[in-house]
């Protein structure tokens, strides 16, 4: 076990340089002035300089890249172009409320997509069956920037039913004010134990959540369909069904467990998608977060806060491809040999 | 009389693929169902076991279980027979194990869902596997860990414990070598023997069932093409089909022909 | 196998060791199969072809074919829709039903060059990887691991920040993200069918790799390929619509659904028809390349899809 942890952490560590070193190549070998890939194109002379001086990109490109990766090390991603601040504090101000939201519409999906799909299974072949899977095929076939929209004018312009912009109701502000402890207002409001402010941003995260959720509902539907039927063809099935074990037991004590890993495996792969189909959702919803920075960042062609956004989101997929790989360790066992 | 099957046919659709007008078992015999692939007797097991509805097999005709008809038993009536009454092994032994759970705790879980107490339970794992030569340790391996001839005799002391009537054993020894082949057999000579248990045992290979059968059934596409006892069966068949059959078994013929 | 005979039969009569077989049993029954069958493939099949059909016959059944392009028509702003216009107009005035025909001209280009670039490229080192093995597998492998662990879609967003925006460089963006999958795939399948030997013959026929590769692995390899093609013409789709709709993608006279969506979104409590057809395009193309995999993988691959 313990030598497949070390020899994971390895491998992840050497996708992580990788990543470093592709971002680099994104932003000095594509054709034209390395300057001005890096500053935006509507950069004016004095930032172009200001960049040259800064990364000394007068001089070869090795001396460029050792530059730029001891930079990374450092936690120097550069300066934001539209904030002015340094790129690695504005993304430690504004990745936690995304990793929030994210993490809710996940665990919702999960909620919401593994029963989903074990309905499937059982009603393997009927219409239930059916019924599951275009709904399944609906949800990851929907465009999220559309539906955001969507849900926005049907249950705030039209019903006026939930809220849709920002964290919270900052009027609350004056009542009961919100003390920050991680910056993140839903924790926040939780951990301060500010009722009024949490109410309200649990109302906030409704319809974000939803419109993140959608891909990964029908995507962990459709593996947790497919993965139990795979097992319940299985021989091991048989046996216990053979044992007298009731059809609750063999679903979800004895089929489901094998099923796991490959439902784990696709949480990974959706939390990245949902991470970045979260900038169209924040920026849509006005949601204070890595979205809503992102989408400035694109629209301003600010490029250092356009890599380093990159770059932390890549990071944080190989960590969450790290932890799946060590909990399937401990939920199959086959794994680990 | 502990299994009586009368005029059992399995259908999947209109296509029947299993038909035995007749099968007789007493307490304490074993039947042997020989027939190669296809030949239906695998899914008469699964029907014997109630588990054709999993695939979308329907069953007809009577399965006389100890004065109990299983055929019109709903889903929760099964159960009770199941795993107490009656129970299956299987060919791919270690396949036939939850590969997410050590053995002791599928173990456990059986002993426990057919009621014997906590006190109880450990004494009884242990005595089963003593019965099929298995260390104890076993309980902490998970079924990758084991060979297929441990995890075929645990399948057995498994069964054993429940201390069922009658147990279907499908292609046990298939996937075996040949000298594990026989250690199975031995267990299961042995539980025989301890319990007073019924065997359907179930192969395609009629040298391995004809150390073991009292009676033989042969089977071919779907039908029973002969019954009777192994020695006649044997050495008198009426049939060309088993005839064959059992030229093809060079041990059978350099043995008893 | 009616008249078997010993002397035929040596050692023993063919056993099926998988026991009864499990597998095939939907063929036994074939009420069974045709349940489990759902018709998805040819709903998908035939959505998808009226959206290639309609894209490629766009100037003949749209009533404005010049509203695809940059036509301003004042007297006819923000109009809903009508019999004269399907759809509604847009802010200029243009017909959105006829521009959301063209704009499946533009979505398929899209997933076609996509499809093209990101198939070549990532069978070309995919199959290498998984032919050739040793360290030329390990170093293809571990460069496609980096570009995995890219967000495709942030890979796209950071390339098309940097070239600028237009519908070909949306497309060569996300093919630079979509290559890695069809590597890994291409990459598994060419190993299997070097260790299954189905090119040992040729290489004692004296066949060298290159000819090895085109003649035995290519061909086994594409089944699977196929199927990732349908399914991921979907995720192309979705993907193309976000980068324009962020911007990044095709500008304005071009017709494309996510850039119109964008187009009508700060107007769309009023003028809902601007976001709502638009969108609709996306979500049935999308939905129709999904169905069309999904049966796809089914249909070519029992043991998953029908069991």
């Amino acid at each position: 076990m313990t030598r497949y942890i070390a020899s994971r952490v390895l491998q992840a560590l050497g996708v992580v340089v990788g990543v470093v070193i592709l971002t680099f190549v994104i932003a000095r070998l594509i054709p034209g002035d390395a300057a001005v890939a890096y500053a935006g194109r509507r950069a004016t002379p004095e930032q172009l300089a200001a960049v040259r001086e800064q990364f000394g990109l007068d001089g070869p490109v090795w001396q460029q890249f050792v530059t730029y990766v001891s930079g990374v090390a450092r936690g120097d991603l550069g300066i934001s172009l539209h904030t002015k601040e340094p790129v690695l504090s504005d993304l430690l101000r504004v990745f936690p409320t995304t990793l929030v939201l994210v993490a809710i519409a996940l665990l919702f999906a999960a909620i919401i997509g593994i029963p989903l799909g074990i309905i499937a299974a059982r009603s393997h072949g009927r219409i239930g069956d059916l019924i599951t899977k275009v709904i399944a095929i609906l949800m990851v076939s929907m465009p999220v920037f559309w539906l955001a929209i969507l849900l926005q004018i049907i249950f705030f312009s039209r019903l006026g039913w939930l809220p849709a912009a920002s964290a919270y109701d900052t009027k609350l502000d004056a009542t009961s004010p919100l003390y920050t402890v991680i910056g993140v207002p839903v924790v926040d409001a939780l951990l301060t134990g500010n009722w009024v402010i949490f109410r309200s941003t649990l109302q906030h995260l409704i319809l974000p959540v939803i419109a993140i959720a959608a891909y990964p509902i029908g995507a962990v539907a459709m593996v947790t369909r497919g993965s139990l039927l795979e097992n319940l063809g299985d021989e091991h099935v048989r046996m216990v069904r053979a044992l007298g074990f009731s059809e609750r037991s063999v679903f979800g004590r004895f089929a489901l467990r094998p099923s796991l890993n490959p439902i784990l495996a696709l949480l990974a792969l959706v939390f990245a998608y949902a991470l970045t189909n979260s900038f169209i959702v924040e920026s849509v919803f006005n949601w204070p977060g890595l979205g809503s920075y992102a989408v400035k960042s694109i629209q301003t062609l600010d490029v250092p806060a356009i890599l380093g956004v990159t770059l932390i989101v890549a990071v944080m997929y190989v960590l969450l491809n790290l932890v799946v790989d060590l909990v399937q360790a401990v939920i199959d066992p086959r794994v680990r040999s | 009389m502990i299994l009586d099957v009368r005029d059992l046919r399995v259908a999947y659709g209109k296509q029947v693929v299993a038909h035995v007008p007749e099968l007789r078992l007493e307490a304490g015999q074993v039947l042997g169902i020989a027939g190669e692939s296809g030949s239906g007797k695998s899914q008469t097991a699964l029907a014997l076991m109630g588990l054709t509805r999993y695939s979308g097999g329907v069953v007809s005709g009577s399965i006389v279980l100890d004065g109990r008809d299983l055929t019109v038993l709903t889903h929760r009536q099964w159960r009770e027979v199941r795993g107490r009454e009656i129970a299956m092994i299987l060919q791919s032994p270690r396949a036939a194990l939850n590969p997410t759970m050590k053995l002791g705790s599928l173990f456990e879980r059986t002993l426990k869902l057919h009621g014997v107490a906590r006190a109880d339970r450990r004494q009884r794992m242990e005595q089963s596997l003593s019965e099929v030569i298995l260390d104890s340790a076993i309980l902490d391996r998970y079924p990758h860990e084991v060979s297929g001839g441990q995890a075929q005799r645990f399948a057995i002391a498994l069964v054993a414990a429940l201390r069922v009537k009658v147990l279907i054993a499908d292609e046990p020894t298939s996937a075996l070598d040949v000298t594990v082949q026989s250690e199975v057999i031995e267990v299961l000579r042995g539980l025989r023997e301890r319990h007073n248990t019924s065997i359907v045992f179930i192969s395609h290979d009629l040298a391995v069932l004809s150390e073991l059968a009292d009676h033989l059934m042969v089977m071919r596409n779907g039908s029973v093409v002969e019954q009777g006892a192994t020695e006649a069966v044997i050495h008198d068949s009426q049939q060309d089909y088993t005839r064959d059959l059992i030229a093809a078994v060079p041990s059978i013929r350099g043995r008893a022909l | 196998m009616t008249h078997l005979t010993g002397t035929e039969l040596e050692p023993a009569p063919t056993p099926d060791l998988q026991g009864e077989p499990r597998r095939r049993r939907p063929a036994l029954w074939p009420g069974w199969s045709v349940a489990t069958r759902f018709p998805l493939l040819d709903v998908g099949l035939v959505l998808a072809a009226v959206i290639v059909i309609a894209g490629i016959l766009a100037p003949w059944i749209t009533p404005y074919p010049e509203d695809a392009g940059a036509a301003v028509h004042p007297e006819s702003v923000l109009q809903a829709p009508s019999s004269a216009h399907w759809f509604g107009t847009d802010i200029v005035g243009r017909d959105i039903y006829t521009r959301v025909v063209f704009g499946a001209r533009v979505s398929l280009g899209i997933v076609v060059v996509v499809l093209i670039v990101s198939a070549l490229v990532g069978l070309t080192i995919g199959l290498a990887a998984g032919f050739f093995g040793g360290w030329v597998d390990a170093v293809l492998m571990r460069i496609t691991d980096v570009f995995l662990a890219f967000p495709a879609m942030l890979l796209a967003v950071a390339l098309a920040a940097v070239l600028s925006p237009s519908a070909f460089h949306a497309a060569l963006a996300i093919a630079f993200t979509w290559w890695p999958w069809y590597a890994r795939l291409a990459r598994g399948q060419a190993a299997t069918i070097r260790r299954q030997g189905y090119s040992d013959a040729a290489r004692v026929l004296g066949a060298g790799p290159v000819r090895q590769l085109v003649r035995h692995v290519l061909p086994n390899a594409s089944t699977a390929v196929f199927v990732q093609m349908s399914l991921d013409a979907a995720g192309i789709i979705l993907t193309a619509a976000t980068l324009s709709y962020l911007g990044l993608g095709a500008q304005d006279p071009t017709p494309e659904w996510g850039l119109m969506v964008a187009q009508g979104q700060s107007l769309a409590t009023t003028a809902w028809w601007m976001i709502t057809f638009p969108g609709l395009a996306i979500l049935v193309t999308a939905v129709a390349f999904n169905f069309v995999g999904d049966g796809l993988q089914s249909a070519l691959d029992p043991k998953r899809g029908q069991r």
